[in-house]
């Protein structure tokens, strides 16, 4: 019954069209400045970030093109070696516990670096470079401090109504933007 | 005579009334009993036709309604976009894996799924495969819709006969229902069915045993998925059998033995009856009969089955239709519970029936008994009379009924016959009269004469007899007189032996008594010397003691006078330093040595004398001791003797009782023997009257016998 009217809600804010600002706007602000920048600010997405950061610096956008394509078409294959890969790191394993752990809360966390690519994450997403989307450009470009929260939607792959809340990963050292971490939260458990 | 011949020859009144009265009574409680019981019979058997078809039909109601629902509810799930959803993603995700499905499938979600074989369908995420999204996301709705609607399971089959999805992840998950295991399931039919004929419609299939659940009967409902009129693929629910088995397992109004089943067109249970826990009735053919069979095309049907699974039941039939097929609803019940009411009726039918025979019948026999006895009374009266017997009694009669009229008539014609008898006597008796007279008296005198000498005869041998006997008397009365005397002396000598016991044991008693007081004064004696013996331990000791202070003193002495040999000594050798000065002293010192030196040799002595006194007074004590001891063997054997003296005064006692005793008896039997003296006399003197008197008898008895023969001969002269 509650999904019903929940769904509802977000189908009546998607038909309308607008970009109306999420209704939990300021629950999210409050979840991005407390749990989230908790995680965002921890050693092993700090250094994680920064390790890939070593090697992907050097990539360029043929280079993202081709991974992101490889990524996808394995997402819908039986083999899945690339996907693996990034899924079996530990940074993966660290995020898959936090989620787990979040009763619920959490449907996804993915952690991107400098160029938008995923160094680590929950769970499999459909695609490998978040570059091109604003909850990467809106944080990473904005540098320390800033949040990026997005529409309420049903999502496919986690069937739930969320949001996704992006924040930057910041460099203690240096207090520069070196990536940014994304938490799909499920706004019925907030 | 006719009329007696007759009667011989007819039943008698005696039997036929109580004869007729017990049948009538038993025709009367057989006929109400036997209809009271058809009536109940109907009514019984009509009630449970009407309990057992409504159950039936109400059980048919229920069950066309679940199956109605079932359908509706499979035809919205089909018709959903849910479904249709969830097909496509397990389809297309199945063939990513091209021939390598089943078995990888099978393995994570079968093999190597970590719930336990009940609770499989807990699995939601498996992994990040295409398969395993879809089933993330598809799952749990599928899951919950099986789980609300009671479907024990849920399977999604597509076009090429995989079973490419089920909720509980079963044996027959992964598999191809057109492999050589499964190609017999019924899902194997609605594969072929639905997918390759293109049936449109639900599809239902009874339960039979199914590879897939471990040959348990297991039924199905088979649907197509489509997209508009083409059939992309085949969704297979798994029939709520329990559902039914526990609708039908209502027992309410079946009592302990009804049951309701419902069987297929083959004559197969479709439910599994709750009466028999530890069996499963699913698939019994044991049930089929064929009223069921003719009911299934015909209509409802109550019948009688003598051979239900081996039971004697009623049975209510009625038929049913679901999913296009043939079924019929049997509710039965034992015979012998439906009919249990009637039994009791029997039993109190008979019952009654019989005592109210029996009542009947005591009555009757009694009655008639009484009547019979009073006819054949009057009967045998009339024919003694009728013989000429006129002195029966005519018996009083108790009622006034025909029977007592007719012992009245009797009875007046026994009178007549009696004064008709007594008018002829009176005549004969005139002309004999005379004549018997002379007769008369002629015996009369021979009757007497010899009665008179029997009579006379008698007493003289009578007192014959008693003379001999009065002399025999005497004669033993003089013998006891002598024998009494003899006895007399006799007991006399004993006597005097008695008196003579008497005094010696009186003497003995006396002696005794005198051993008895030495003995006590023996005693006293004895008790004082030990006494004195003790008084002089006691005194001994005392001794002892003071030699024992002596010592002390001496020993006292002895060491004085040590030390004034010492010192002596000491002067001496001081009087030597002083030179001449020290001469007298010296000599003193001497003298004092000197005595020193007696006092010691005195006191040795003493000791001496000390020791001799120990020693005397040892031997004192043991000589005491030894005095002690004899008084106490001297005590004893006094002791002794005062028993022994005391058994033998009890003795001398025992033999004065006993003596007093014999004295009596003697006593006793002197007079005893005075008595019999006495009567001895008596007796004799008796028996001398006795003599005279009988004497004297005789003489009269000849007397009177001479009279007697005189009269007589007077009165026969005469």
């Amino acid at each position: 019954m509650k999904n019903l009217v929940y769904t509802t809600t977000a189908l009546c804010f998607l038909a309308a069209g607008t970009a109306t600002a999420n209704e939990f706007e300021s629950e999210l602000k409050t979840l991005a400045a407390g749990k989230i920048a908790e995680i965002a600010t921890s050693s092993e997405v700090i250094d994680a970030v920064r390790a890939q950061n070593g090697e992907t610096g050097a990539f360029n956008q043929a280079k993202i093109d081709e991974l992101d394509k490889t990524w996808r078409a394995e997402a819908e294959a039986v083999d899945q070696p690339m996907i693996d890969t990034v899924l079996e790191r530990p940074l993966s394993t660290f995020l898959a516990d936090v989620q787990e752990s979040s009763d619920g809360l959490f449907t996804e966390i993915f952690v991107m670096d400098g160029k938008g690519l995923n160094v680590g994450q929950s769970d499999v997403t459909s695609d490998y470079w978040q570059g091109d989307e604003a909850k990467w450009q809106d944080t990473y470009s904005n540098g320390k401090g800033a949040v990026h929260i997005s529409e309420l939607e049903e999502d496919d792959s986690t069937q739930t109504l969320q949001s996704q809340v992006s924040v930057t990963v910041v460099d203690p050292d240096s207090g520069e933007a070196i990536g940014a971490v994304t938490f799909g939260v499920n706004v019925e458990n907030l | 005579m006719p009329s007696r011949a007759i009667l011989e020859n007819s039943v008698k009144v005696a039997a036929k009334l109580p004869a007729l009265v017990l049948g009538i009574a038993l025709l009367c409680s057989a006929g109400v009993g036997i209809a009271s019981y058809i009536s109940s019979a109907n009514t019984v058997k009509g009630q449970a036709e009407q309990r057992l078809m409504a159950l039936a039909e109400s059980s048919r109601d229920s069950l066309l309604e679940l199956y109605h629902g079932k359908q509706r509810t499979i035809e919205g799930h089909v018709q959903g976009k849910t479904l249709r959803a969830a097909y496509s993603a397990f389809d297309a995700a199945w063939a990513k894996y091209k021939d390598k499905a089943s078995a990888t499938l099978t393995k994570i979600y079968v093999t190597d799924n970590p719930h336990p074989i009940e609770e499989r369908d807990q699995l939601v995420k498996a992994g990040r495969k295409p398969y395993d999204k879809a089933h993330a996301k598809h799952h749990t709705p599928l899951r919950d819709f099986a789980d609300a609607n009671n479907f024990p399971d849920l399977l999604l089959v597509n076009m090429n006969g995989d079973v490419i999805y089920s909720a509980r992840k079963l044996a027959d998950f992964g598999v191809n229902v057109q492999a050589e295991a499964w190609q017999n399931t019924a899902l194997a039919d609605a594969y072929k069915t639905i997918v390759a004929d293109g049936n449109g419609a639900v599809v239902a299939y009874d339960p039979e045993h199914y590879p897939g659940r471990d040959n348990e009967a297991t039924g199905f409902l088979a649907a197509p998925i489509t997209v508009g009129s083409k059939t992309i693929g085949m969704v297979v629910y798994e029939a709520p059998t329990s559902e039914v088995t526990t609708l039908l397992g209502k027992f309410a109004g079946l009592g302990e033995t009804g049951e309701t089943l419902l069987l297929n067109a083959d004559g197969l249970a479709m439910n599994d009856s709750l009466r028999t826990a530890d069996v499963s009735e699913l698939l019994s053919d044991q049930f089929n009969a064929p009223e069921i069979s003719a009911s299934m095309s015909g209509g409802n049907t109550f019948t009688r089955l003598p051979d239900f699974n081996g039971q004697d039941v009623f049975a209510a039939i009625v038929p049913v239709t679901a999913f296009g097929q043939k079924y019929a609803v049997v509710v039965v019940q034992a015979a012998s519970e439906v009919l249990a009411p009637l039994t009791t009726l029997q039993i109190w039918i008979f019952a009654s029936a019989i005592v109210c025979a029996l009542i009947a019948g005591v009555f009757g026999l009694v009655t008639a008994r009484g009547l019979s006895a009073r006819i054949s009374g009057l009967g045998d009266v009339m024919n003694k009379l009728a013989g000429g017997d006129t002195k029966v009694d005519v018996p009083a009669q108790a009622t006034r009924d025909e029977i007592a009229e007719m012992a009245a008539s009797v009875r007046v014609f026994r009178e007549n016959a009696l004064e008709r008898e007594r008018l002829e006597q009176e005549q004969k008796e005139t002309s004999f009269e005379t004549a018997r007279q002379a007769d008369a008296v002629a015996s009369l005198i021979s009757d007497f004469r010899s009665e008179v000498t029997e009579m006379l005869d008698a007493v003289y041998s009578n007192s014959e007899q008693m003379r001999t006997a009065a002399e025999e008397l005497n004669g033993v009365a003089d013998e006891t007189a002598g024998e009494a005397s003899n006895a007399s002396s006799a007991s006399e000598a004993a006597s005097t032996n008695v008196q003579t016991v008497a005094s010696a044991s009186e003497e003995l008693s006396a002696s005794i008594q005198e051993i008895r007081r030495q003995v006590q004064s023996t005693t006293d004696i004895v008790q004082s010397a030990t006494q004195a013996a003790m008084q002089t331990n006691t005194k001994i000791e005392g001794l002892a003691e003071s030699a024992q202070r002596i010592g002390d003193v001496v020993n006292l002495i002895s060491a004085i006078a040590e030390q004034t040999n010492l010192l002596a000594l000491n002067a001496t050798i001081e009087a030597a330093r002083a030179g001449e000065a020290g001469r007298g002293f010296a000599v003193v010192a001497s003298e004092v040595k000197e005595l020193a030196t007696q006092t010691a040799k005195a006191t040795e002595e003493i000791e001496g004398q000390i020791t001799e006194v120990q020693a005397a007074t040892k031997e004192a004590v043991s000589a005491i001791a030894g005095i002690t001891e004899t008084m106490s063997q001297v005590d004893e054997y006094t002791g002794t003797i005062a028993a022994a003296v005391e058994q033998q005064g009890a003795a001398t006692n025992e033999i004065s009782g006993n003596v007093q005793d014999a004295a009596r008896g003697t006593q006793d039997v002197a007079q005893t023997i005075i008595t019999i003296s006495e009567k001895a006399q008596v007796t004799s003197s008796s028996a001398g009257q006795v003599l005279n008197a009988s004497t004297d008898v005789n003489a009269r008895t000849t007397d009177l016998r001479e009279t007697v023969d005189r009269f007589l001969k007077a009165v026969a002269a005469a």
